[in-house]
């Protein structure tokens, strides 16, 4: 049993990374991948999930703090994901806010769907962020967040 | 790769098997998706549609193709639709998704008016463009820029009004201000709504006058006419500290606000994008009858409401609680909604009518689809109230209201 769990975990993320967009190194998300994204969290890392768009001027001040708390808090585990289809300017605009971790990306699925999908209460607005402290607990936040909400959220220095 | 996801997949059995577990079915879900995905586009899909009824009686519609935006004609309803005409000759970048999207108007000539952003460069910045198509001509004159300033910054979510008066009047999201605070480095909520007014049916337009500062960056403008033809734009603004309601002005001939009142009263608290913004449709009495969504004791609604002065009157949620993008037109005394809802397997258009000037609603079905589907609008011809609605699978649609 938990040979077969641990084949099909490594095949499932083997998969997702081999979605890759010549658009950058997004991994795209259809509606069931979806799904996972803010799904429970079994690891003990702090983890955060940001959803933002190119668009989006308070989604990179989001990310520009997050850049910023990895330094100092190697622990943190970072997931973007762009709410958009990415095209040439999708890359560099989160490369611009330095953040790192994985990339993920609205796929061509049905955008409605995918953000029911990664979570029916969302409204749309962003930047939405999914706080995962490590320890069972999860926060879902829409807007700004300054660094010391992150460290609060996430028991970071 | 298989290795780094092995040394992942040792924590996540150290820190707890049964946890990991959890995990899984949505992974092992991806990957079966994966396999009987049906093949779709790749490209991003910009549904985003311009739709009125002419002074002929026909449906225009006006949506994007690449690097130009297209007029078709319809004149049975939507059944059958034109060849498409080009509305800018030369290509050029332009929004046309969500609350960014084209508009049109016909001014006092019967010419067709069409608006669009086209985006700079630079992240955030575009041009407010509008090209006009005499009536009765084969052909769109060329675009022009509607405002003067020139500088590479968000002059964008533009919308535009004819009036029975002759003038044409723009309003869009601008960040001058927004940009002039920055430089002094001194803070400034949000962007600034402008507006233009042209007096020769489009062809050119004054300089622009500020109508507010501190609007917020991202929403569609509703603009509508007062009984009297006065224009009233009604958008989303970042009232202090960081309240994301609405604010609503009348606008004098030049454009300029006759002043600025505070419309909504959600309090909505935060510093985000809700690409979400109002409409508005005014009665034969002058009353205000709006849309728009907020976020209100921590629920995102899509709310109706009639706007008083600096109170709202009627305030009823909209829809389900996954309502979005309402639109709102009246005709024959009867007030209609339209609305998209995705119901987590298809996109509902659906809608509700009031007789009695919004004390009371009943609601409809109108649509549904399993595709992308832009937001809806709500429009009115000869004293009758449709629907309509472009979808990625079932194309251009437009739906009589009850």
């Amino acid at each position: 049993m938990m040979k077969s769990t641990l084949a099909a975990l490594l095949l499932a993320l083997a998969t997702s990374a081999g979605e890759a967009t010549d658009a950058g190194s997004f991994t795209l998300l259809d509606r069931h991948t979806a799904r996972a994204v803010t799904a429970p969290r079994s690891d003990a890392r702090p983890t955060v999930v940001a959803l933002w768009a190119s668009d989006c001027a308070y989604c990179k001040q989001n990310l520009h703090t997050l850049a910023t708390l990895a330094k100092t808090n190697p622990q943190l585990r970072i997931v973007t994901v762009a709410a958009e289809l990415p095209t040439a300017d999708t890359r560099p605009a989160i490369d611009k806010t330095g953040v790192k971790g994985e990339r993920l990306a609205y796929g061509d699925d049905v955008p409605e769907a995918l953000a029911y999908a990664i979570d029916p209460n969302w409204r749309g607005e962003l930047p939405r962020t999914y706080l995962f402290d490590g320890k069972g607990g999860m926060q879902a936040r829409s807007g700004v967040i300054d660094a010391a909400g992150f460290k609060a959220a996430l028991g970071l220095r | 790769m298989i290795k780094s996801a092995l040394i992942e997949i040792r924590s996540v059995l150290g820190a707890s098997l049964i946890a990991a577990m959890m995990v899984l079915p949505p992974y092992t879900l991806a990957h079966d998706a994966a396999m009987h995905a049906a093949p779709t586009k790749a490209a991003r899909v910009e549904l985003a549609t311009a739709a009125a009824f002419g002074p002929d009686g026909q449906l225009y519609a006006v949506s994007k193709n690449g690097g130009h935006l297209q007029l078709i004609r319809s004149h049975d309803d939507g059944n059958h639709w034109s060849a498409p005409l080009r509305v800018n000759a030369q290509p050029e970048p332009i929004a046309a998704d969500g609350d960014s999207q084209p508009r049109i108007a016909f001014n006092r000539d019967g010419d067709l008016l069409v608006s669009w952003t086209k985006p700079l460069p630079r992240p955030y910045t575009g041009e407010i463009r509008l090209a006009r198509l005499p009536a009765g001509a084969a052909a769109f004159d060329a675009p022009i820029t509607v405002h003067h300033d020139r500088a590479e910054i968000t002059h964008r979510f533009q919308n535009i009004l004819a009036s029975p008066d002759g003038r044409v009047t723009a309003v869009w999201i601008d960040k001058r201000d927004q940009e002039a605070a920055k430089a002094k480095r001194e803070p400034y909520r949000g962007a600034a709504i402008y507006a233009a007014v042209s007096t020769d049916g489009g062809r050119s337009f004054a300089p622009e006058v500020r109508v507010a500062d501190h609007s917020c960056e991202c929403c569609r403008i509703a603009f509508a006419a007062d009984r009297d033809g006065a224009p009233i734009a009604l958008w989303r603004h970042v009232f202090a500290p960081d309240e994301r309601d609405h604010a609503i002005a009348r606008l004098k001939p030049d454009g300029s606000p006759e002043r600025v009142d505070r419309a909504t009263f959600d309090r909505w608290r935060v510093d985000a994008c809700p690409h979400h913004g109002p409409a508005l449709a005014v009665d034969e009495a002058g009353t205000r009858h709006a849309t728009w969504f907020n976020v209100k004791d921590d629920e995102g609604r899509v709310f109706y409401g009639r706007i008083g002065v600096n109170t709202v009157e009627g305030q009823i949620p909209v829809g389900g609680p996954r309502a979005a993008h309402a639109d709102i037109a009246i005709a024959s005394g009867v007030l209609a909604i339209v609305w998209k809802e995705f119901d987590g397997e298809q996109n509902r258009l659906r809608g509700m009518r009031s007789t009695d000037g919004g004390r009371s609603f009943e609601t409809f079905e109108i649509a549904a689809t399993f595709g992308a589907a832009d937001q809806p609008r709500a429009l009115v011809k000869g004293g009758k109230l449709y629907a309509f609605w472009r979808q990625a699978n079932e194309g251009f649609k437009l739906y009589p209201l009850p």
